[in-house]
């Protein structure tokens, strides 16, 4: 075969969530009768006008400012208007079906710092790959730039958090797609405004619970983790059903994702930090998020260990999820 | 038979779709990975998936000016694609250079990338590499849709809108400055015996 059809054949298809991504740019496009000239350029069309037409229907119309707290243009766009959307969105991509002894294979682009409480940290930007167990049962691997060589990729286990726990193991994908229309069922519950948790580590995964009753409480942040993962179509769109009713979210529709695409933000600001979930401008798909500081960290608090995790800011874009049968070979 | 019937839905559905706009994903159905596949191989997977679907959106919006004449919309869906690509010509100059200096191939994939990486490397890849960023744009055009596989000369032509003649000759001369770089392979030919490594 000659070597350049030969590179053809090595390109890998696009993956499911990857083609109904373009294609729900499409319809979308099509259903408004292909008026909308440059749908990802626009400043956020649709979302204004339905904005305008629902803010009182939605009853939540919020602010619009920055994402960093500061001031910006006051519009009366609504955040529950674009997580409806988000939901509607959601419920069209495609199901992976992940399997029992199989692993998620999730690709994203991380961009950090330096952040407003942080300016003598330097900036960065890599790409994450993760293998997580979809039930729990293996090791799972990271794959990221390596610290004292960022030109070299490093291998780092996932271990099982705690191997005495039946399968599915809490915290894995498919332990969460069956706890958690019961655990937004019981947060739907709580009475008295509805707050932000406490507890926030950015750049985490949600943390199995260990003893007690699971997520007792519901945490902007910890449905932030959620969303970066995997979670069924279905499921993702009760997510964002669920967070539509959280009040006081604000929205900015000139934020921008890991990538430096435009987004609309939604965010909620507690305890010294801001984070926004973001989406895209046209089709309301989910980007990734965005983490803010707000007030300076105590002095060495590195909770994670990532590299930027210091930069008082960072951005996460997921940039797609697959399922494999099997982890990489070691690089 | 089966090609006749798929080119003659092609033209039906851009028909279709003129009435009900929605019908247009059909097309995207048939054609997306293909679209994706090549503009995937000149400017890496991550751009391809957003332009992917931005070929798509500029083909609705110009599908009243589709050819009613052409029954295979694959030419179309290509030229859309390559004009897009037009608009990234220094990024695509990168990314060969880039190929040609690290022997990795981001755009090729596998269970073990870095399986693709070291086979990329240890083959004539950076050497190919290096002679497709040195193509003018013209000649890198005809040479990589005829590579594709999915488009004979005369489509590639309407494609580009350039003359079949024209497509013959570039891709002459494209041939010829690649089998020059690359010690005397033709990287499309399919006959040929090549030692890797």
């Amino acid at each position: 075969m000659g070597e350049l059809q030969q590179m053809y054949d090595e390109v890998p298809p696009p993956s499911p969530v990857v083609l109904a991504e373009g294609r729900s740019r499409l319809t979308t496009l099509a259903r408004d009768g292909g008026r909308r000239r440059a749908p990802r350029r626009r400043p956020f069309p649709g979302l204004l006008a339905a904005g305008l037409a629902g803010a009182v229907a939605a009853g939540v119309a919020v602010a619009v400012a920055g994402t960093d707290g500061g001031s910006g243009q006051i519009r009366t766009v609504s955040a529950h208007e674009v997580f409806t959307k988000a939901a509607a969105v959601a419920r069209e991509q495609p199901e992976l079906n992940p399997r029992p002894g199989q692993y998620l294979h999730v690709r994203s682009v991380v961009a950090w710092g330096p952040g407003k409480v942080a300016k003598g940290r330097p900036a960065g930007k890599e790409t994450r790959d993760s293998w997580v167990s979809v039930d729990g049962s293996k090791p799972g691997l990271r794959r990221a730039p390596c610290r004292a060589r960022p030109a070299k990729i490093c291998s780092t286990p996932i271990p099982i958090e705690d191997e005495s726990q039946a399968v599915p193991r809490p915290g894995s994908p498919l332990w969460m797609v069956r706890e958690l229309p019961g655990l937004m069922r019981h947060w739907r519950s709580q009475t008295g405004p509805f707050t932000p948790g406490t507890a926030h580590t950015p750049g985490a995964v949600a943390t199995p619970p260990t003893t007690g009753k699971p997520f007792g409480e519901w945490s902007w942040y910890g449905m932030g983790d959620l969303l970066q993962g995997y979670l069924p179509p279905k499921l993702r769109a009760q997510v964002f059903e669920f967070l539509s009713d959280v009040p006081a979210v604000q929205v900015d529709e000139h934020a921008t994702d890991a990538l430096g695409r435009p987004a609309v933000a939604l965010s909620l600001k507690s305890e010294g930090a801001r984070l926004a979930l973001l989406f895209d401008r046209s089709t309301y798909r989910y980007l990734g998020s965005h983490y803010l500081d707000l007030t300076p960290r105590p002095q060495g608090m590195d909770p994670t260990g990532e590299p930027g995790s210091e930069a008082g800011e960072g951005k996460i874009t997921i940039l797609r999820v697959t399922v494999a049968d099997h982890l990489p070979g070691r690089s | 038979m089966t090609a006749e019937v798929h080119q003659h839905s092609d033209r039906a559905i851009i028909e279709r779709s003129r009435r009900d706009p929605e019908e247009f994903a059909a097309l995207y159905d048939r054609h997306a990975p293909a679209i994706h596949r090549y503009l995937a191989r000149r400017l890496g997977r991550d751009l391809a998936d957003d332009l992917m679907a931005e070929t798509f959106l500029h083909a609705f919006r110009q599908r009243d000016r589709y050819d009613p004449e052409r029954l295979n919309a694959l030419p179309w869906l290509y030229g859309i694609a390559t004009n897009l690509i037009g608009r990234h010509r220094r990024r695509e100059v990168r990314f060969w250079r880039a190929v040609a200096r690290t022997g990795a191939d981001p755009a090729a994939g596998s269970a073990d990338e870095g399986v693709a990486d070291r086979v990329a490397a240890a083959g004539v890849r950076p050497r190919l590499a290096d002679a497709l960023s040195r193509l003018n744009r013209g000649q890198r055009d005809v040479l990589l849709l005829t590579a594709s596989g999915d488009l004979s000369p005369a489509e590639i032509g309407a494609a580009l809108g350039i003359a079949t003649g024209t497509v013959h000759s570039r891709l002459s001369r494209a041939r010829a400055k690649m089998r020059e770089a690359l010690g005397g392979i033709d990287p499309l030919d399919t006959r040929e015996e090549r030692h890797h490594g």
